[in-house]
C-alpha cells in the first residue's frame, strides 16, 4: 500500500512524497522520502544547511538524510514506528516550508520584487 | 554597527533592528493572543509565529529603513523558551545568514532582558528582578557572569498571575498579567495567602492552588470580589520578591534594583520596589511593556555586544535549547571591569571557585550536588 501526501500550500506543489508502509507487517522499518525543486543548487544546499542543524529528537527510533543534485533536495525518513515517523515528518514539512518561503521572500527572485 | 535580532521564545514573536550604542531603528512584534480560559500551548505558538515572523521582518526593515546588506550581524534567541517556537526563528535566520552571507550571533534570552533593560534605563550595575511568564530570578553581575542569587522553584510569577487569571476567565488582550493589574485597583478586602520566602528562592505553585481553590469558594459565598483576590494576590507575590531584591542588594552591596521582563511592566511592583530602593538610598530602574516585555531589539542588542566583542555562532551551533541558564553566559562585554576568568570556567558554564560561589546558584548541577 501507498499513501500519496498532497502538499496543499502553492509554495510546495512541486514536492512529491511517498509514503512506503508496504513492508510494515514483515519489517518494523518505515520509510518515506520527497524530493523539492528550487530554483539553483546554491539554494537547494541552503536549505539542507538550514533543516542539518536540528538533529531528529529521538535518532534511535527516526533516522533523516538529506541530499542535493542540482536544485533538487531529496529528503528520506526511516523509523521503526509509524507513530514517530509521522511526528518527526510532520514537524519537518513545517520548518521546511518556512525555510522555502523565506527564500521566496528574501532570496534572489524576490529582490526584483522588492524593488518593484 | 547594525544587528538584526530575532525573539520568539514564548507567545510573541519579535524582530529588533538595533546599533551598538542602544539606539532602536525599529521594533515590531506580533503577540499570540489565547480566549479567556486558555493558555498558550508550544504548536499552536509555533504556527503563530511561523505565520507572522516574514512580515515582520519586512516591516522591521522598512520602518529602519535599511536594507539586508547594511546590517552586520543576525542575532536570535537560542533558549530558554519553549522548543517549537524557538526553532521558527532559527530556521529564518540560518537562511537569512546564508542568503544574505551575515553571520549569526546565539542569545540567552534572560541575559537579553537585562542588557536592554540597562541601556534603556542607563543602569550601571544595579541587582536586576528578572520577572516574566516563565522566568522569576534575582540576579547580579559578578566575575564575568550574570550570577543567581534566588530564583523559583516551581513555577514563575508570571505563570501564577496567568494561571489565576485562567480561573477567573479574564482575557489575554494585551495581557492577563495587564489585566489583573487593572482590576486590582479596585481590591479593597485582603484575603490572607501563603506567603512562600524560602531562604533567597520563592515558591508560587502553592499560592497559585491555595487562591485557586478560595476564589471558587468565596466568590461563590459572595465573600469577596474578583478585584479583591486579584490585590491580594499581586500584594503576597510583589512583597516576596521584593524581600529576595533587598536580600540580594544586601548580599552584593549594591544600591541600585533594574526590573525586567514582562511582569515588570507592573506599575504596582514598580511602586513596592520603588520603596523598598529609597529607604536603602538607592534608584529603582524600570521601563514600560516596549522594552519589559519580549521584543527582537533586546535580542538583536545582546547579540550585538557579543558580535563587537569578536563572538558569532558557527552555522552548526545555531541550535535552540528549552534549558540555557543566565549564567552559562560569559558576558564578554562586560569582561574588563573584573579579572578574567579561568578558561575551564568559560568552556564549562560552571564556577564555584569564587567566595561568594555558596550563596548562588551557579548551575543545575551545582544545585544537586549540595
Amino acid at each position: 500500500m501507498a499513501a500519496t501526501a498532497t502538499a496543499t500550500r502553492t509554495e510546495l506543489e512541486n514536492v512529491v512524497s511517498t509514503i512506503d508502509e508496504a513492508k510494515a507487517k514483515v519489517d518494523p522499518e518505515l520509510t518515506c522520502s520527497m524530493q523539492v525543486e528550487y530554483p539553483s543548487e546554491e539554494l537547494a544546499r541552503i536549505v539542507m544547511v538550514t533543516l542539518s542543524v536540528d538533529a531528529e529528537l529521538q535518532p534511535d527510533k527516526v533516522a533523516r538524510t538529506m541530499e542535493v543534485r542540482g536544485g533538487r533536495l531529496s529528503i528520506s525518513f526511516r523509523a521503526t514506528d509509524a507513530r514517530f515517523l509521522r511526528a518527526s515528518f510532520s514537524s519537518f514539512m513545517d520548518m521546511l516550508v518556512l525555510a522555502t518561503r523565506t527564500i521566496e521572500e528574501f532570496g534572489p527572485s524576490s529582490i526584483h520584487a522588492a524593488s518593484a | 554597527m547594525i544587528a538584526l535580532g530575532f525573539e520568539g521564545s514564548a507567545n510573541k514573536i519579535g524582530i529588533g533592528i538595533v546599533k551598538l550604542d542602544g539606539s532602536i531603528l525599529a521594533n515590531p512584534r506580533h503577540t499570540y493572543i489565547t480566549p479567556p480560559g486558555h493558555g498558550f500551548l508550544p504548536r499552536e505558538t509555533a504556527l503563530h509565529h511561523q505565520e507572522h515572523v516574514l512580515p515582520l521582518v519586512h516591516a522591521a526593515l522598512k520602518e529602519a529603513n535599511i536594507t539586508p546588506d547594511q546590517i552586520d550581524c543576525i542575532c536570535y534567541t537560542k533558549g530558554p523558551g519553549m522548543g517549537g517556537p524557538l526553532q521558527v526563528a532559527s530556521i529564518v535566520v540560518r537562511i537569512l545568514s546564508q542568503l544574505w552571507k551575515k553571520p549569526i550571533v546565539a542569545v540567552n534570552h534572560c541575559v537579553a532582558h537585562i542588557e536592554m533593560g540597562r541601556v534603556v534605563c542607563g543602569a550601571e550595575d544595579p541587582v536586576v528582578l528578572y520577572v516574566s511568564g516563565g522566568n522569576t530570578q534575582v540576579i547580579a553581575y559578578s566575575e564575568g557572569r550574570y550570577r543567581i542569587f534566588g530564583e523559583t522553584i516551581d513555577i514563575a510569577v508570571g505563570n501564577c498571575l496567568d494561571r489565576f487569571a485562567r480561573v477567573l476567565k479574564i482575557s489575554n488582550d494585551p495581557s492577563p498579567g495587564y489585566n489583573i493589574e487593572q482590576l486590582a485597583k479596585n481590591g479593597k478586602e485582603y484575603v490572607e495567602l501563603p506567603y512562600v520566602v524560602k531562604g533567597m528562592d520563592v515558591s508560587f505553585s502553592g499560592i497559585e492552588s491555595f487562591i485557586e481553590e478560595t476564589a471558587n469558594r468565596k466568590l461563590a459565598a459572595n465573600e469577596c470580589t474578583p478585584a479583591d483576590l486579584c490585590f491580594s494576590l499581586q500584594e503576597t507575590v510583589f512583597a516576596m520578591l521584593v524581600e529576595i531584591t533587598e536580600r540580594a542588594m544586601a548580599h552584593c552591596d549594591k544600591k541600585d534594583v533594574l526590573i525586567v521582563g514582562g511582569v515588570g511592566c507592573n506599575i504596582r511592583l514598580q511602586q513596592m520596589m520603588q520603596i523598598m530602593c529609597e529607604e536603602r538610598g538607592g534608584r529603582l530602574y524600570a521601563t514600560d511593556d516596549r522594552y519589559c516585555v519580549d521584543n527582537g531589539a533586546m535580542i538583536a542588542y545582546t547579540g550585538l555586544l557579543a558580535f563587537a566583542h569578536g563572538h558569532a555562532t558557527p552555522m552548526e551551533d545555531t541550535t535552540t535549547t528549552q534549558r540555557y541558564r543566565t549564567d552559562d553566559v560569559l558576558a564578554v562585554w562586560r569582561g574588563v571591569e573584573h579579572a578574567p576568568v579561568g578558561k575551564d570556567d568559560a568552556v564549562n558554564g560552571v564556577s564555584g571557585k569564587c567566595g561568594v560561589a555558596d550563596l548562588l546558584h551557579t548551575s543545575d548541577t551545582a544545585i544537586a550536588s549540595n
